[in-house]
Formats: C-alpha cells, sequence, structure tokens
C-alpha cells in the first residue's frame, strides 16, 4: 500500500495527470483509505512542489500541474468519503478583475491555494463582477477571491461587495482581494473579508477568513 | 499601408491559426518548448548569479541563437482567438532587417532619437518616467512638473490616475475613455508650466485597454510612443492590434512590452532570457513595434534587481543589441520606495546592468514595486536618469563589479521591502520643494555612485 501511496506522489509531483487517476483508481480498487490517498499521496507531494517552487527548483508551470493532479485526485476520492470528510478547506472561485489582463500573480494565487487544499474554480482573466456573482453561486462557493493589478479595474472589487450588500447576500459569501495596486487600507474601504500581500500569505489568510463568518470581519496578511 | 498590411497578416494568422487553449500553451508548449531550445544550446545551468552582468560576449551570442530558434518554434499566443501567430524563419530574418535602428518622438526642440545601442555602447540611452504609478489626481500636474523640471527626463509616461473630477476611472467603461482625453489634459497642463511643450509622450497611462488610448493618441501632434502592454511573454491581444493601426495611421511608434518572470511560465532564469529574447525578436515583426521590450521579473519578489532578475535581464539584453540592430527597451522594478538608500542601491544596480548591457531606452522608475499610491516623487526619476546615462560606456565587467558591490546591501531586503513615504511627506507641493533630510540622502547617494564608478550627469536643479 506504501508502495502505490509513493507512486501516487511521484506522480502528482511530476504533474502525470493520467498516471494519478491511474493510480488512484488502482488504490481504491485496493481498498485503500480515501483519506490516507489525499493525506499520504497527494499532500505530501503539493508541499514538495511547494517547497521547491520557493527554492527556485521547479516553476510556475509545474506547480500549476501538480494542483490539476491534486483536483483529479480529490475528484476520485471524494465519492469515498464520508458525508462528514470534506476533502476540501473550502471552494474558491478566483479571477482577475473586469477591464485587466493579468494572469501571472492570479494563477500563482489559484495554484497556492489548490495545493493547501482549497478548490478552486479559476475564472481566468478580465472577469465581470455579475460572472463572479453567478459562478460563485452556481459552484455553491465559501470564498470569492479577486486580483487586480490595475487601478482601473480594482473598482470592481468595491462593485461586487456593494451588490452583496444590496441584494442581501453578503452572508454567503466571504470576498478576498488581492494584486498590486490592492493594500489592507483598500481592502478595508470596501469591506473585503481578506487582503493578502503575497500568494504565499494568501493561503494563510484564507485559513483565518474561513473561520470568520462572512463580512464580519478582515484578515490581513501584509 | 505597408505597416497595415503587416498587422492584416497577424489578425489573419491568429484567425486561422492552430487552436491551443491558454491553459497548454501556458503549462505545456511554452515551458517545455524553452526547456528544449535551451538543452539544445547547452544553455542550461549558465546562469551565474555571483556575476549578475554577464560579460561573456560568446554567451549572449549563444543566448541570441537559442532565442531566434524559440521564437520560430513558438510564436505568439493570442488569447483572443485561442490560437498561434507563427513566423517562418525566413520572414523573421527578412523583418529583423527592416527594424528602424533608430526614430524620433516629439517635436521641436523637445525631439530626441531613440537611438540602437550596444553593449559598452558611450552613445546615451533615452531615460523616460515616470512608470505609472497611481497618484491622486490632484497631484498629477505638480509631480510631473517637477519630474520634467531636470532635463535629465527625455519623455514622459507615468503616472497613472484613478479617479477622473472625482469619480472612478472604470476599466471597460466610457470612464476610461474619458480617462484618456483627461490625462492628456493633465499632461498638457504639466509640460507647459515645467517649459517642456513638445516633448514626447508615451501614452496613455491611465489605462491600460484600448480606450483611453484611442481617445487620447490623437490629441498630441506626432510622433508619439504607444504604449501596449501584453499579458505575458510570447503573447499579444487584440488590444495591442486596436492600438497598433490608430498608430501607424497617426504616425506614431508603437512600445509593445510583454514581460517574463523567472519563476514564471518561462521557468528558471535562462529559460526567461531566452523568452525575453524570442518575445523581442517576435514584436516587429507581428505588432510592428519599433520599440520592444520584455522585462525580466523574478515572480518570488516582482522585482528585478535581485541577481537571477539581472543577470536574466542582461544577458537577454547583450543577446539581441549584439545581434541586431533594433532599439531595446526594458523597464527596472524597483520594490523599496522613496526616501530609503535600498531604492538608491536597487537603481544603481539595475541601470548599471541595463545601460552597460546595451538598453537604448528605460521608463521608471518603479518606487515601491508600483504598489503604494503617492509613492513617487521627482528625485527617484532623476537618480534613475543620472546612473542610466552616466553607466554608458561602462564595461560590462565593471557594471558587474559594480552591482557585486551594492547588492550584499540590500539583497536581504527583496522580499519585505521598505515602502518609505509619499509625496505629500516629502515634498513641500506648493513650492515643489523636497525635504531637506530627503534632499541630503539623495545628493549623499549622487556621491556614492559617483564613487562607484558612474560619472553621474547633474539634474540642473539641485546639482
Amino acid at each position: 500500500m506504501d508502495d502505490i501511496l509513493a507512486k501516487i506522489s511521484e506522480a502528482v509531483y511530476e504533474g502525470e495527470e493520467e498516471e494519478v487517476v491511474r493510480l488512484v483508481s488502482q488504490a481504491l480498487e485496493q481498498g485503500t483509505d480515501p483519506q490516507t490517498i489525499i493525506q499520504e499521496g497527494g499532500v505530501p507531494a503539493l508541499s514538495r512542489l511547494g517547497e521547491d517552487f520557493n527554492n527556485e527548483e521547479v516553476f510556475l508551470p509545474e506547480l500549476m500541474l501538480g494542483g490539476d493532479c491534486m483536483k483529479a485526485l480529490v475528484g476520485l476520492v471524494s465519492p469515498h468519503l464520508g458525508s462528514d470528510q470534506g476533502a476540501y478547506k473550502g471552494k474558491v472561485v478566483i479571477g482577475t478583475a473586469q477591464g485587466d489582463l493579468h494572469d501571472i500573480g492570479k494563477s500563482l494565487v489559484a495554484t497556492q491555494l489548490s495545493i493547501h487544499g482549497y478548490e478552486v474554480i479559476d475564472l481566468g482573466t478580465d472577469v465581470p463582477t455579475n460572472v463572479f456573482l453567478d459562478r460563485a453561486e452556481e459552484e455553491g462557493a465559501d470564498i470569492i477571491a479577486v486580483s487586480s493589478l490595475l487601478t482601473t479595474a480594482q473598482y470592481y472589487m468595491g462593485d461586487l461587495i456593494g451588490r452583496l450588500n444590496s441584494e442581501g447576500r453578503r452572508n454567503r459569501f466571504r470576498v478576498v482581494v488581492g494584486g498590486g495596486p490592492v493594500g489592507p487600507d483598500y481592502a478595508r474601504e470596501v469591506g473585503a473579508d481578506g487582503y493578502a500581500r503575497t500568494a504565499h500569505l494568501a493561503v494563510k489568510m484564507l485559513d483565518q477568513v474561513m473561520q470568520n463568518e462572512p463580512g464580519t470581519a478582515l484578515v490581513i496578511e501584509a | 499601408m505597408d505597416k497595415h498590411m503587416k498587422l492584416l497578416r497577424s489578425l489573419d494568422k491568429a484567425r486561422g491559426g492552430a487552436r491551443v487553449t491558454e491553459k497548454e500553451w501556458d503549462q505545456k508548449i511554452l515551458p517545455r518548448t524553452l526547456k528544449e531550445v535551451a538543452k539544445e544550446h547547452g544553455l542550461l545551468g549558465s546562469c551565474d548569479p555571483e556575476n549578475p552582468v554577464n560579460s561573456d560576449p560568446q554567451l549572449a551570442d549563444a543566448f541570441f541563437k537559442a532565442g531566434w530558434d524559440a521564437a520560430v518554434r513558438l510564436g505568439f499566443f493570442c488569447p483572443d482567438t485561442e490560437s498561434v501567430i507563427r513566423v517562418e524563419e525566413d520572414e523573421l530574418a527578412r523583418e529583423l532587417e527592416r527594424v528602424p535602428s533608430n526614430f524620433p518622438l516629439g517635436q521641436g526642440p523637445e525631439q530626441v532619437r531613440v537611438p540602437a545601442r550596444r553593449p559598452s555602447d558611450g552613445v546615451q540611452p533615452i531615460y523616460c518616467s515616470p512608470l505609472s504609478i497611481q497618484m491622486d489626481e490632484e497631484l498629477y500636474v505638480p509631480l510631473v512638473q517637477g519630474i520634467l523640471s531636470s532635463r535629465l527626463v527625455d519623455m514622459q509616461e507615468g503616472p497613472s490616475i484613478d479617479t477622473v473630477m472625482g469619480s472612478p476611472l472604470l476599466a471597460h467603461t466610457p470612464y476610461e475613455t474619458f480617462g484618456g482625453i483627461y490625462e492628456a489634459h493633465l499632461r498638457k497642463e504639466a509640460q507647459w508650466r515645467a517649459g517642456r511643450v513638445g516633448i514626447g509622450n508615451s501614452l496613455v497611462a491611465s489605462s491600460s485597454t484600448h480606450f483611453g488610448f484611442l481617445a487620447a493618441f490623437n490629441l498630441f501632434e506626432q510622433p508619439q510612443l504607444c504604449l501596449c502592454l501584453n499579458p505575458a511573454s510570447l503573447k499579444v491581444n487584440y488590444t495591442t492590434f486596436h492600438k497598433a493601426f490608430v498608430t501607424n495611421e497617426l504616425g506614431g511608434y508603437v512600445r509593445s512590452e510583454s514581460p517574463t518572470m523567472v519563476g514564471g511560465y518561462t521557468g528558471g532564469a535562462e529559460t526567461t532570457a531566452i523568452g525575453s529574447i524570442a518575445t523581442d525578436l517576435l514584436q516587429f515583426p507581428i505588432t510592428g513595434a519599433a520599440l520592444p521590450g520584455s522585462p525580466s521579473y523574478e515572480i518570488l519578489y516582482a522585482g528585478n534587481c535581485g541577481r537571477k532578475g539581472l543577470w536574466a535581464q542582461s544577458i537577454a539584453t547583450q543577446a539581441v543589441t549584439r545581434n541586431t540592430s533594433m532599439p531595446l527597451m526594458k523597464t527596472i522594478n524597483q520594490v523599496s520606495g522613496p526616501f530609503t538608500e535600498m531604492f538608491f542601491l536597487e537603481t544603481i544596480a539595475g541601470m548599471t546592468a541595463a545601460s552597460a548591457s546595451g538598453q537604448a531606452f528605460t521608463i521608471s522608475p518603479r518606487s515601491a514595486g508600483g504598489s503604494v499610491k503617492n509613492h513617487l516623487t521627482p528625485l527617484e526619476c532623476w537618480y534613475n536618469a543620472a546612473v542610466f546615462k552616466g553607466a554608458a560606456g561602462m564595461s560590462l565587467e565593471d557594471a558587474n563589479t559594480v552591482c557585486k558591490e551594492v547588492l550584499p546591501r540590500f539583497e536581504g531586503q527583496l522580499f519585505d521591502p521598505p515602502k518609505g513615504r509619499s509625496f505629500r511627506e516629502l515634498y513641500d507641493i506648493r513650492a515643489l520643494t523636497p525635504d531637506a533630510e530627503y534632499l541630503e540622502m539623495y545628493l549623499k547617494m549622487r556621491e556614492y555612485a559617483e564613487g562607484l564608478g558612474i560619472p553621474m550627469p547633474g539634474d540642473g536643479v539641485f546639482c
């Protein structure tokens, strides 16, 4: 059993999604505990990827491929988990605000969240406010994460929270913000639930935000 | 019509090219191709962080060949059509023969010519300032007036504003269209106050989409520079084509910038340099850009004054400037802010490496990483200009020595840099004079740069 978990871990690290699917299916058929597959197969690979990324031994594409493998792994084992055993810490709908085409910072945050236990729905760049809201509703998301590198696009963060307030839905979603011109003061001004300066800090911030009810407190990791 | 035809051909290719998703491009096609090319040319492992400015011309030429191969194999990905615009090798060679080796910007006595430069070239490069750092709209005119009061500044790009007469400047809306017009009026006011009517402009700073640009570009007598920001290396989008058509018709010049990131999609320092070279080589054939610029940042701290950022950017610059006759621009991204010693040290490293490696043009500063509103004053701009111009003619070996001298003094702070102080905190805005303590630091850091062997030209205001 340890052997197959080691192989799963290696396949996640190498970003070989088809191999991950094959090995996880095999492990499930052999009766391996689903939580063990996640904790001893997927998680160590992602920790190693994160560490190697910080040491500049692997780069963003490898990190993203690893995140995709973990998503596939969790998708396969989820139906086998007990009803009280969530596979993810939370579900995040993430994107870059309307008018902004920058994607690297947002993708790095999405990947970091993905490899640290969040289910991430990446909407891409130039995402209109209504699309954030509609997709968050459709997906049953816990968190809406909005990034902007442009001052002209950051205003949509305030619009999004304003719309949630005016529609009486602020208690449905935690909203976190980030990106070049966005700082703690702006996050406070628009009434966000969280702000982080870097992708690494975003994980720490979101872990804390998930402890709070939406719209009740601001968590800052700067 | 010739320039328009080139753009039409590129658009046709974007519509008819093989379809790939952006995810495939980012995660597989781009990184794997760059790695293959680096391996084939024996360049993996050639980054030498202990010597951040390369002084081996053969290595620079080897990188050029690798960048050329990568350009031919990859082309540019167009996110609007999810397809690739490819350029055949003979077409690339033909197009690069046609790149203008210099071109004018601005009018009358303020006009400058952007020259192609080579490593250690004694010809002074052109300095444009500032980058699009966000400022309160009421600070725009005094700040720009202050910046342009030194003749070290040849052209204007930023700063950017986030409100127009108090209303939010929202992307993809008519606010943005008006934002372009409003910024143009503010520029003209500031340039007139500074006695710099006719100075060249890079347009527009407050709106990165085509809305603001289309509204403002024809409000200036040509030739001006059109600012095109593409989302990442080896990508081009419809916004750039919108702008390029108008620029061509009005008689301006396109500046097309696509950043590469060490640690990002392009991988490590060597593959990032190759990606940067490929991007710069493809700009003229695909977008007609007379001034390409693919800067290399380090993803872990979003700047390029650390060792790997300096190395990747300097070798990519040397590769292109040694082997083509195109003027090349790249930005220097400081992460520390005004009134910090670190800002001056980052500037010495970044600007010395850039100038000695053959850059023709730069736009700076990116004080406080460009992420803290109002953290910009004229003194940072003038210091950048003085180092960039003062280092013209410096040998690559000397530039490397300068970088090695200053790096240990700030590199430990790159991940948590001091943000410094704002324009309001550091300047008497009515009199346009700096705080005495800050002026003293500025003059002391000029002396420090001169002590390192950089002959700093005077700013004409304080020295």
